[in-house]
């Protein structure tokens, strides 16, 4: 490009920065968004698009933006931990590279960069368990045996090392829990213990762990593929009594109080088996639900996301509320944005109601956020 | 006029209807009464899909996978797929609808409808 190219495109520049302050809309911040991209500012095109959805949180346009400025700007934060790795080599320098490499979900070069380090320093901790950690991510989601044990050798293999880290007796601990392993899991909390006080969230492990009795459980292996047979945990993550919010996935934060009650008043009506708030990847659950991880999570969001499409190619507008009914009895959907509640009850119970119900529930979640972020 | 055809055209007759029609469960249309308003094949192909991916996400969530209704509303119009027998009734309306009384009859129509299309055991 030259000299007289990067002018014309610095005075188109500066007369789109003033059209998004004078005239902001989700077209001003696109054009500009792309302008930005073109000349590689990354950082500049995300926070903008940061900007623009906090005007028009709606716009799926911005979102794409976000989405591709965040891409971008990691992709070229790897290029930069990539030439330190192969400047000055240390274990930090991998950590930092296969944490890039996780944040865009590319799970095997994770591997490669995780693998490449321990081969060169096979004492450090921290790729270990990163590797543990992002296996023991997919064992949870697919439920495959096979990286289950990856996720177990890795992050006993960090324990091994001359500075366990903690966190690896806490991911293991949880995971032996879930699999039925209780005196695995007991001995993963002994060591929690040794190391200092339990946080809440171990102290209800510990809690239901001392009603079980000792022993007599199936080998790990055994465990792992009976999980990966049935599809699914045969218990749930521990909840934490005074949360009553599943430590993974959780909602957290000033809005969830108020959410909280809401949904706990829906899943207590009588008839009402499960009730779910869902916002991007995080859900609030009440009722009879195995934790952020449960399926019935995963079916609301499947049904919200192809109702979605069917009205906007029928050209009815946006998908907001919906009924599904079958031999199960009801699922009740209300959807706006990216916020999204459920609720499955018997047919019995009339539907209008808990819909009403659930649009409340969901706007005033929205109204909240948006105070937030302007208070914020 | 054929039973089916008399169906939807008294279904047509209610007031904030704007289509409906009847499809196989793989999206096939087999009558319609879309008065124009929609493309056929869109709207039973799409109805397949909703119905299609409904079913698979709810047996993939370990419920039984059998769905007798969907009831979907939009900002301009409401869909409502109930199940006939093999095929589904589809009926489509605008957004100010009253949803309740519209249920009762497109049930009463997907009955007749059942009882209509249903081919008779032979000994």
């Amino acid at each position: 490009m030259n000299l007289i190219q990067r002018l014309k495109i610095w005075k188109e520049l500066r007369r789109l920065e003033q059209r998004a302050q004078e005239v902001p809309s989700p077209s001003t911040f696109i054009d500009l968004g792309q302008v930005y991209i073109n000349l590689d500012m990354h950082e500049r095109a995300l926070s903008l698009a940061e900007d623009g959805l906090a005007l028009f949180p709606q716009s799926q346009e911005l979102r794409k933006l976000r989405r591709f400025a965040k891409k971008n700007q990691v992709a070229s934060a790897i290029d930069t931990a990539r030439a330190e790795v192969g400047r000055t080599p240390s274990p930090e320098a991998y950590h930092k590279l296969a944490s890039l490499h996780l944040e865009l979900g590319d799970f095997e070069a994770v591997q490669g960069v995780c693998e490449e380090c321990i081969r060169r320093f096979p004492n450090d901790p921290s790729v270990r368990l990163l590797l543990g950690r992002a296996w023991l991510t997919n064992f949870y989601r697919d439920l495959r045996a096979r990286e289950g044990a990856a996720a177990v050798e890795h992050l006993e293999r960090s324990l091994e090392t001359e500075n366990p880290p903690v966190d690896a007796h806490r991911l293991l601990a949880e995971l032996f829990w879930r699999l039925g392993a209780d005196t695995r899991s007991k001995a993963h909390l002994k060591a929690l213990e040794n190391q200092g006080p339990l946080d809440a969230e171990l102290t209800a492990l510990k809690a239901q762990l001392q009603k079980r009795p000792s022993g007599g459980e199936a080998d790990l292996e055994q465990l792992l593929h009976r999980a990966e047979t049935q599809g699914r945990l045969p218990r749930s993550a521990v909840q934490v009594p005074a949360a009553g919010v599943t430590p993974q996935g959780a909602i957290q934060g000033g809005s969830g109080g108020g959410l909280r009650d809401a949904l706990a008043n829906l899943a207590g009506r009588d008839g009402v088996r499960k009730a779910t708030y869902i916002r991007g990847s995080k859900a609030l659950v009440k009722g009879d639900i195995k934790g952020g991880r449960d399926s019935f999570l995963r079916a609301t969001r499947v049904i919200a996301r192809s109702s979605q499409r069917a009205a906007r190619r029928m050209d009815i507008g946006n998908f907001n509320k919906g009924v599904v009914r079958g031999d199960f009895g009801q699922i009740c959907l209300c959807s706006f944005g990216e916020a999204l509640a459920a609720v499955e009850c018997d047919d019995r119970i009339d539907s209008t109601e808990i819909l009403s119900e659930l649009q409340e529930l969901v706007a005033g979640s929205l109204v909240q956020n948006r105070f937030e972020e302007e208070t914020a | 006029m054929s039973a089916i055809d008399g169906i939807l055209d008294r279904l047509g007759e209610l007031p904030g209807v704007r289509g409906s029609g009847v499809a196989t469960r793989d999206g096939m249309m087999v009558a319609s009464n879309l008065q124009g308003r929609f493309r056929e094949d869109a709207v039973s192909g799409l109805t397949s899909f909703v119905v299609l991916t409904t079913r698979r996400a709810l047996a993939d969530a370990g419920e039984g996978p059998e769905l007798t209704s969907f009831e979907l509303h939009a900002t301009h119009g409401r869909l409502l797929i109930e199940q006939a027998g093999d095929a589904v009734l589809i009926v489509i309306t605008d957004q100010f609808v009253a949803i309740d009384d519209l249920k009762r009859a497109v049930r009463a129509a997907a009955e007749e409808l059942h009882r209509e299309t249903m081919i008779p055991e032979t000994d």
